[in-house]
């Protein structure tokens, strides 16, 4: 039995206090087993053996030190390779020449770090000194094993911790400014508005959005918006004070928590965010157009918000109502604020809107409109409609307002142009009026689908009638009416919505190539009682003729207002004395026939 | 009023090393020096093998030691022609500097720029130097260099560890204008002197650097080398000026006495090590090459 069996490349180093040669031990340990017996001095052993690494496993040596008593060199060598010791890198046993050391001695030899201490004083000692060695030797074997091991959890207990560090770190940052997201923003919030209510402090949100973020996206390019979003949360991070938090809680929109703001605080800061980004300079790589941001601004009182939910909602409505108005511009929610109002009618239609667009559940319901001097329906009205299921009432008016809001208009303006075209393919017979929203003729798509349109149901352009409001044609102005001479142009029929309602109707008829005008209701609905809006009409239908368009009258009831009108001389009538609107259009034909 | 936090980790700073053995690992070469040389039966034959068991670590020391930045009076051919005019303990400091440099070349380029993190601790470095002869008495000028240029070591190791609050920190670092430790207290709950301090600890680095790694940022509060810290403080400050010019530098000086007490340094010393800065700074750069 030999060191060797522990392993393989076990050397025993023999260092001689005395400088006296050792012979007799070398051959002694060999000759009870040992594989390899070394004479060293320390100077030597330190060259031999690698230095302790954290970490990394290392082999192990074994001294004997050898001295005449018990020596101080015993000691100081302990000293010395303390850190080979520490880590089970080696083992030193005193070895003394003569009797046994006391008790005293002996302890200190321990408590420095020796590992045992033999003495040749007596046959037995010397006939198994190799066997004390073996035993010492794994001693350090087991030490070696153990640090290595302790060292071995112990890094994977830190790695797990600076994983988990990074983890929660990564679950409570949007990774792209470095602040704080939305859900970690939301705690502090909630936390925010507990520790108000507690201790009566008023508290403060700002929501900053910036304006067109997307359009800065798409024309600057992969990375632009990055860019321009680290560079808005940098000069954010510069412009607060180290008490506010800071948060990204979506695609473009940032957040501050102000604790402790009165109003007049939140809105210094708000309008200096604002001006601060607006001041952002294009650098025509990343950023191409010059960038603003819109802020809305909340502030609560103690106990006046339950959650954190409602002061997003009420800062984000906020800074809505300040982008309606056009952007780069601040703006303070209140319960009372008439603009929230439509805020808050535009949220109730914004997803039945988007829901019936993707799902293409706009249907049309058609009202049929009388020829006087052909007496029959000449053409009829069609009337756009949304589900009731979608949770709306079906009503266009009360929904096309909000859609324009939303920016939804010119999407169900296409909607309206192919549906009516399509109608007008299946029943030759018919002719549509179609009414657009107010955007519509801003919108560049209009014009290439209803040619496309025309040209693939191959329908008459005559057939189709645009009836237009006085609203929709000021928007801006020369665009409109290129695009409606265009329309006109392919032979499509326009009439003037609402004539009557506005102020400044009949210059609008000398500019537009209108072909009908559409007399108010609510002149009609009172004409007779009331001579004034008899006057009205009259005159209107005058006008009408003398500029040679047709006159239609709406709000028809009964058939005193009809024959009424007829003699006033209008061309059409329109209204539930001639016929309600009808969602199949074909029993409502077979009807009007009998 | 208790404002709301959420951001701080709960790590500690021996966690950052621990988990990471590569990283905490002591330079290679420099370590097996320090084995070698605790012993002082040492032969020079040992040193030299040790050195050029790495052939480029000693390549780089002779382009070094044949730099204007030791300014030997004959070129320098081989590693104990170096350590013969340099001497041995010189040269064990070098190994270090120039090990610990190749050390955390792995940070990710996007996270720091890892070249002019080490031309601004050069810069440091080369007014420690200039700054230590200049002193009644003097410190040992080349000890004070490698303390110096290892003084922001802490850094790596948070940015190797934990790169996305690395990245916060030098956000709001920059654009918050507060000290990037106080920002890395803030948000790691420790700062880059501390980090660098126990990595000197496990590396074993002479107490000299591993004081100067400490205490540089509030010398003070030293235990000890407190004159060496404060003079780092010095150094440091002067170095992040865009030049060695002294109108430039005058506007980024500490303006307490404190630290200039504490390191025995006068605004005259230090405008007179301004004068050989730029030379100085030029030839230690053979140290990043």
């Amino acid at each position: 039995m030999g060191l060797k069996g522990s392993s393989p490349d076990a050397t025993i180093y023999v260092i001689d206090s005395r400088g006296e040669p050792t012979d007799w031990l070398s051959e002694e340990l060999r000759r009870q087993g040992a594989a390899s017996v070394e004479h060293v001095n320390a100077g030597e052993l330190r060259a031999r053996l690698a230095p302790v690494h954290y970490g990394r496993d290392g082999d192990a040596a074994l001294v004997v030190f050898c001295m005449e008593r018990m020596d101080e060199a015993l000691f100081d060598h302990c000293r010395r390779f303390h850190d080979l010791i520490e880590h089970g890198r080696l083992g030193i046993v005193g070895l003394v020449y003569g009797p046994a050391p006391d008790e005293a001695a002996w302890g200190d030899a321990l408590a420095s770090g020796c590992i045992d201490v033999l003495h040749t004083d007596g046959r037995l000692i010397r006939q198994d000194l190799h066997h004390r060695l073996l035993l010492a030797w794994k001693l350090i074997n087991e030490r070696r094993l153990r640090v290595t091991q302790e060292q071995h959890y112990q890094m994977q207990l830190a790695d797990r911790r600076v994983m988990e560090a990074r983890s929660h770190y990564a679950a409570n940052h949007d990774l792209v400014t470095e602040l704080a997201n939305r859900s970690a923003f939301e705690r502090a919030l909630g936390a925010c508005i507990e520790l108000g209510r507690q201790r009566g402090i008023t508290n403060a949100l700002l929501h900053l959005d910036i304006d067109r973020f997307k359009l800065h996206n798409e024309v600057a390019g992969h990375g632009a918006g990055d860019h321009l979003l680290l560079l808005v949360a940098n000069l954010l991070r510069g412009a607060l004070p180290p008490e506010y938090l800071l948060g990204r809680l979506g695609a473009d929109e940032f957040a501050v928590l102000l604790q402790g703001a009165d109003e007049q605080e939140a809105m210094r800061l708000a309008d200096d965010l604002r001006v601060r980004v607006s001041q952002i300079e294009p650098d025509g790589e990343h950023i191409v157009y010059h960038v603003a941001a819109s802020c809305g601004v909340t502030v609560f009182l103690p106990g006046s918000v339950s959650n954190a939910s409602q002061v997003f909602a009420q800062a984000e409505q906020a800074c809505y109502v300040a982008k309606t108005r056009g952007g780069n511009a601040i703006h303070r929610f209140s319960h009372d604020d008439r603009a929230l109002a439509h805020l808050r009618e535009d949220m109730h239609w914004a997803r039945p809107i988007r829901q019936a667009l993707a799902e293409d559940r706009f249907f049309l319901a058609f009202q049929p409109i009388l020829s006087v001097a052909e007496g029959r329906i000449s053409h009829y009205e069609a009337l756009l409609r949304i589900p009731t299921a979608c949770g709306g009432d079906g009503e266009s008016a009360r929904f096309m307002l909000a859609a324009e809001r939303l920016g939804l208009a010119q999407q169900i303006d296409l909607w309206v142009v192919n549906k009516a075209l399509d109608f007008l393919h299946e029943h030759p017979d018919l002719r549509l009026a179609v009414n657009l929203s107010s955007h519509a003729f801003q919108e560049p798509g209009l014009l290439p689908l209803l040619k496309k349109k025309l040209a693939a149901t191959q329908v008459s352009p005559e057939r189709l009638t645009f009836e237009i409001t006085e609203t929709a044609a000021i928007v801006n102005l020369v665009h409109t009416r290129r695009l409606i001479c265009e329309i006109a142009a392919l032979g499509c029929r326009f009439a003037l919505d609402d004539f009557g309602s506005g102020f400044s109707s009949y210059s609008y008829i000398k500019h537009f190539p209108i072909d009908m005008l559409k007399i108010d209701g609510s002149f009609i609905v009172g004409i007779r009682d009331d001579h004034r809006d008899k006057a009205i009409v009259q005159s209107m239908v005058d006008v009408g003729h003398s500029l040679d368009k047709e006159v239609v009258a709406e709000f028809i009831e009964d058939g005193a207002t009809f024959r009424l009108l007829v003699e006033m001389g209008i061309d059409y009538g329109q209204g539930y004395f001639i016929g309600r609107p009808t969602l199949d259009l074909k029993a409502a034909k077979d009807r009007l026939k009998q | 009023m208790t404002f709301i936090r959420f951001d701080r980790t709960d790590l500690k700073v021996d966690d950052l090393l621990l988990g990471d053995v590569a990283l905490v690992s002591p330079p290679e070469v420099y370590a097996r020096l320090t084995h070698l040389l605790e012993n002082a039966e040492a032969t020079l034959t040992a040193v030299v093998g040790v050195i050029e068991h790495d052939p480029a670590l000693a390549a780089r020391l002779l382009r070094l030691a044949n730099s204007p930045f030791f300014a030997l009076l004959r070129p320098v051919l081989n590693v104990s022609e170096a350590i013969a005019l340099i001497g041995i303990q010189e040269l064990k400091q070098l190994v270090l500097a120039t090990e610990v440099i190749r050390h955390f070349d792995g940070i990710p380029a996007n996270l720091i720029d890892i070249y002019a993190f080490w031309r601004q601790s050069v810069r440091c470095a080369v007014l420690a130097r200039l700054l230590a002869d200049r002193r009644s008495p003097p410190l040992d000028a080349d000890a004070m260099f490698v303390a110096a240029l290892l003084h922001g070591v802490g850094h790596l190791v948070i940015y190797a560890r934990l790169p996305e609050l690395g990245r916060k920190t030098l956000l709001e670092h920059r654009y918050r204008g507060e000290p990037l430790y106080a920002m890395q207290r803030e948000f790691i709950g420790f700062d880059y002197a501390q980090v660098g301090e126990a990595l000197a600890r496990r590396w074993r680095l002479p107490e000299l650097f591993r004081c100067v790694i400490a205490w540089h940022i509030h010398p003070e509060q030293a235990e000890s080398h407190g004159a060496e810290a404060a003079l780092v403080h010095l150094a440091l400050a002067a170095g992040r000026a865009p030049s060695f010019d002294r109108e430039q530098v005058r506007d980024f000086l500490p303006r307490e006495s404190r630290p200039w007490e504490l390191a025995g340094i006068t605004h005259a010393m230090l405008e007179d090590a301004l004068s050989e800065a730029e030379q100085d700074f030029l030839a230690a750069l053979a140290l990043l090459r």
